[in-house]
């Protein structure tokens, strides 16, 4: 069977028509035109708010078709590969609305499903000028005022900010701030009276060029009490959990870019008056290989997380700022190994023009929404209790539900997340566990490729021991973390990408290379001889600074396999996906 | 601990070195918005595109007194003059650079060649001249012309603003009850960068003064194209990683096209463009570094070669001032690897903050951050 989060994908593509019709307004074309614009793609929206996309930002408890955020995140995904900007557009909707469905009363949920089911925009307004993700330091504030609130002061740089009908934003409550001196308030425009609020203009961007970047000044705007969302106390508490959903869902961005990125190269090459197939030259091939391995290593790392959310939700504060600090890197790491490539073809107008707007659209997303600096800050502070976690060497046990494809991930459930990891990460503590599994899979001989895969195991394992006698050792600065605990928390993410690799793979390959009846649709090539684990785990360990040696035939069987997908139109993924691509 | 700048290497062998140079006179104030090239109105212009009316400051005038030979009637003497002169133009905005420059250096290894054919080298003045030179592509130069390490040391020139822009950024900016130059990781990476330009641009400086002075034939000095072609390999490798790191530190205002900073999108839109890398004539270099898993090998070899054989002629003053900045390059080099790729832990604290140091000493003084320290309008 699909995975089922990708059959979704399935039928979504085929709604929105092969990417490169002439005319379609789902088109790369279309995409690129309105990008040069700077205007953005309602026709292409209009198209997939038809379809019902906007549902999946609603959970089921409210008429809507959210549960986990894995379905959201391979949809998203899909939408990305047309245009980020239209992704980011569409992706809005669960980002302005996910504080309400943490924290909100039931009436007002159900009052934001309808407006969302009617077609309504609503847009997240954390950041401002002078703070930007430092959200203690927010300066709009919402002061009690009679039988209401009063909110005065500024967002910027908030996607939507104009065309949506509603916002979502973090004010401040009480003048001393704090942790728990914001709340957190749905502000419907409609409502507001003259001169209460205004639109800043729209911020010209270097990429996604059509996307409402702009921001939204309230002047004594009264609000209702009614629009508190949950406790006018308990705002940050609730956004920073939206973030852990958040974050990882952006991860399908990254993964979209890269698809593109990927697919575009690919045009180029065969465009390029080449023998039909992969490049003969061997730095071509080497460099689409690197690019298709990071980007798989970003795919299972996206495919972990986006489950690992609801399974495991009280470690999502780790495994989002990990997902979100790492796919990003991976997908900038892919683009920019696959310029040069594109550049050396001297592909049609077309293409190159796709490519350049990809690839510009595709940095937003390690800059907003959490960088990776606030990403690393965020494992940085949990050391302590990731060192404790770590002597204990706690696996909770439904952390192999994660790596269950077949099995559906779990809704979210509020009352289980943290904001904190106080058992630090289940994943990266089952390392020395999955690298004995992987031993024994090895010895028992029935896995091809499953040597190699032991030694990168091996390797990795050294690393996250490394880890763990440096987490132990660390002790927290009163003030500001060093650049050592930085490159400390690279690691630790790094840990949790092999094992994530490791896990995924041990738990979907089976000996005979053949898919069970309960088993998802793999790409096989990818799984023979281990393919895919081998160049994922190949990129953590370098990244690790412990490469494994070059394997050139891998390299050349990993470009194979991802020509095979490019030919034949399919996702460039582990797993199997039908695109509309020609 | 030697300071990362010897006085030998700011006292440069030209006359004016503590006076702003003339290009940058003729730029004007850089945040005046009444200056058409200041950087309010650089921003307005369109992604790619030179500042509106560019051309009525830099003139064909300006571009043959730069570009074109005395004996063509024009005011070039040799490639150490042309990057200083030039620079104040990147720094100020990479796509008027190029549009500026472009035309020039194609036509540079015609120009600039005492034995190509008289009338062709005319031709190429004559064009420089004309209101609007049809562009052309960089001609084929082969490894090793000055038209390239030209090309490099503008590079470096952007890189500068990068670095000024985000320095900029982060000393104002509050953030955690600090400033972000307060914040460790960002006083790292900022050094980093600083420490990465540097060391690539002593190699651009010490190519440029491998050539004996006006004397700009490719043939003049093996050793001369030897280094140039080290030189274009090591800003190629330093050029796009730092500009990310940067990014970083800026954060969202390095992908906006207004505000205080807008320069810095401008810029990292120009990465390719000014990247040796992407040079035809240096495809090589390219197709080189797709294959090593070690983007610094090339740069450790050449700056092996650099520690150990004389030189240039002539001028043992530089040679000790770029010697001593590529003796201290190859000590820091842990300090000088992109912070995304894997670093030791616990690199030289205090050589990085020596580079902080001089970083922030030469913000204040507004002295370039490549190797000559000029002066510069802030």
């Amino acid at each position: 069977m699909r995975y089922p989060p990708l059959a979704l994908a399935e039928e979504l593509e085929a709604r929105m028509g092969p990417a490169q019709a002439p005319g379609s307004p789902l088109s790369y074309r279309a995409a690129c035109d309105h990008d040069d614009r700077g205007a953005y793609p309602w026709q292409a929206s209009e198209r997939l708010e038809e379809w019902g996309l906007a549902d999946y930002a609603v959970p089921a408890a409210h008429g809507g078709r959210l549960e986990g955020i894995d379905r959201a995140t391979h949809m998203m995904r899909a939408v990305a590969r047309r245009d980020l900007t239209l992704a980011i557009g569409h992706g809005r909707t669960f980002l302005g609305a996910v504080s309400v469905w943490l924290d909100g009363r039931p009436e007002q949920a159900r009052d934001l499903a309808k407006r969302l089911a009617a077609g309504e925009r609503i847009c997240w307004g954390l950041t401002e000028r002078a703070h930007g993700s430092d959200l203690l330091s927010g300066e709009l504030s919402a002061t009690a005022e009679g039988s209401g609130y009063v909110l005065d002061g500024e967002k910027w740089l908030i996607n939507g900010a104009t065309d949506s009908g509603l916002a979502c934003v973090l004010a401040r409550t009480a003048p001393e701030a704090g942790p728990r001196g914001f709340g957190a308030f749905l502000v419907d425009k409609a409502e507001l009276g003259a001169g209460e609020y205004r639109c800043l203009p729209k911020v010209p961007t270097y990429g996604i060029r059509g996307a409402d970047i702009s921001g939204i000044a309230f002047h004594r705007a009264r609000l209702p009490r009614t629009a508190v969302i949950g406790s006018p106390d308990r705002g940050v508490e609730t956004v920073l959990k939206g973030l852990q959903l958040t974050r990882t869902l952006c991860t399908a961005l990254s993964l979209g870019a890269g698809d593109s990125a990927l697919r575009l190269a690919a045009h180029a090459i065969r465009g390029s008056g080449r023998a039909p197939g992969p490049p003969h030259e061997a730095g071509l091939r080497l460099a689409l290989a690197r690019a298709y391995a990071d980007h798989l290593l970003g795919e299972a790392v996206s495919i972990a997380a986006a489950r690992a959310v609801t399974v495991l939700p009280g470690e999502s504060s780790i495994t989002s700022a990990v997902a979100k600090f790492l796919v990003p890197h991976t997908a900038d790491t892919a683009v920019a190994r696959l310029a040069p490539v594109v550049d050396w073809c001297a592909p049609p107008e077309d293409t190159a023009r796709a490519f350049a707007k990809t690839r510009r659209d595709n940095r937003i997303v390690g800059l907003f929404d959490g960088n990776s600096v606030i990403n690393q800050h965020a494992v940085i502070n949990q050391f302590p209790t990731l060192a404790r976690a770590e002597t204990k060497q706690r696996v909770s046990p439904d952390a192999g539900d994660v790596f269950a494809l077949s099995t559906p991930a779990p809704p979210i459930a509020p009352e289980r997340m943290s904001l904190a990891a106080l058992h630090g990460s289940s994943v990266v503590q089952a390392l020395p566990t999955l690298v004995e599994r992987v031993g024994a899979v090895t010895a028992e001989g029935a896995r091809p490729g499953a040597g190699a895969v032991a030694e990168a195991a091996r390797r990795l394992g050294r690393a996250h021991e490394r880890v763990r006698v440096e987490l132990a050792a660390y002790r927290p600065v009163a003030l500001h973390a060093p650049p050592e605990a930085f490159d400390l928390a690279r690691r630790y993410a790094l840990c949790f990408a092999g094992a994530a690799c490791l896990w995924l793979w041990l738990d979907n390959s089976d000996g005979t290379g053949t898919a069970g009846a309960d088993s998802v649709d793999r790409a096989e090539a990818l799984w023979a001889d281990a393919l895919w684990a081998r160049a994922a785990l190949a990129r953590v360990l370098e990244r690790l600074g412990d490469p494994v040696p070059e394997d050139p035939a891998a390299g050349d069987a990993l470009a194979g396999a991802m020509w095979e997908q490019f030919a034949g139109g399919r996702l460039f993924s582990l797993l199997e996906c039908r695109v509309e691509d020609e | 601990m030697n300071a990362p700048t010897t006085g030998a290497a700011a006292a440069a062998p030209r006359a004016e070195a503590t006076r702003v140079e003339r290009m940058e006179r003729l730029l004007g104030a850089p945040h005046d918005p009444a200056n058409p090239l200041g950087f309010p109105a650089i921003a307005a212009a369109g992604p790619g595109s030179p500042a509106q009316g560019w051309e009525t400051v830099l003139d064909p005038a300006e571009r043959v007194a730069l570009f074109v030979p005395p004996d063509l009637g024009g005011g070039f003497c040799g490639v150490a003059e042309l990057i200083a002169r030039l620079r104040p133009v990147y720094r100020r905005d990479p796509a008027t650079g190029r549009a500026f420059a472009g035309p020039a250096l194609a036509r540079a290894p015609l120009l600039w060649d005492e034995a190509a054919p008289r009338e062709s080298r005319l031709q190429a003045a004559r064009e420089l001249r004309s209101e609007r030179p049809a562009p052309q592509e960089p001609p084929r130069t082969g490894p090793g012309h000055p038209a390239g390490l030209v090309r490099a040391a503008m590079a470096m020139a952007a890189m500068d603003t990068a670095l000024r822009l985000t320095l900029d950024f982060a000393r104002d900016r509050r953030l955690y009850h600090g400033t972000v130059t307060d914040l460790p990781h960002a006083r790292a990476a900022l050094a980093d960068a600083f420490a990465r330009l540097l060391r690539a641009d002593a190699l651009v400086a010490a190519a440029a003064r491998a050539r004996p002075e006006g004397n700009a034939a490719p043939t003049a000095c093996a050793d001369a194209a030897a280094l140039t072609d080290a030189a274009q390999t090591a800003v190629s490798t330093v050029l796009r990683p730092a500009v990310e790191d940067l990014g970083v530190v800026l954060g969202a205002r390095s992908y906006l096209h207004e505000g205080r900073h807008a320069a810095f999108a401008r810029i990292y839109a120009e990465v390719d463009a000014l990247d040796p890398g992407r040079d035809p004539s240096v495809g090589r270099l390219l197709l080189r570094r797709l294959q090593t898993t070690d983007a610094q090998a090339p740069v450790g070899g050449a700056l092996s070669a650099l520690a150990d054989a004389p030189l240039w002629v002539g001028d043992p003053q530089a040679d000790r001032a770029v010697r001593a900045c590529a003796g201290l390059m190859a000590r820091t080099a842990a300090a000088a690897r992109p912070v995304t790729e894997a670093a030791p832990a616990g690199a030289a604290a205090e050589e990085r903050e020596a580079f902080f140091t001089e970083l922030a000493d030469r913000f204040a003084d507004s002295r370039s951050f490549t190797t000559e320290r000029s002066p510069l309008l802030w």
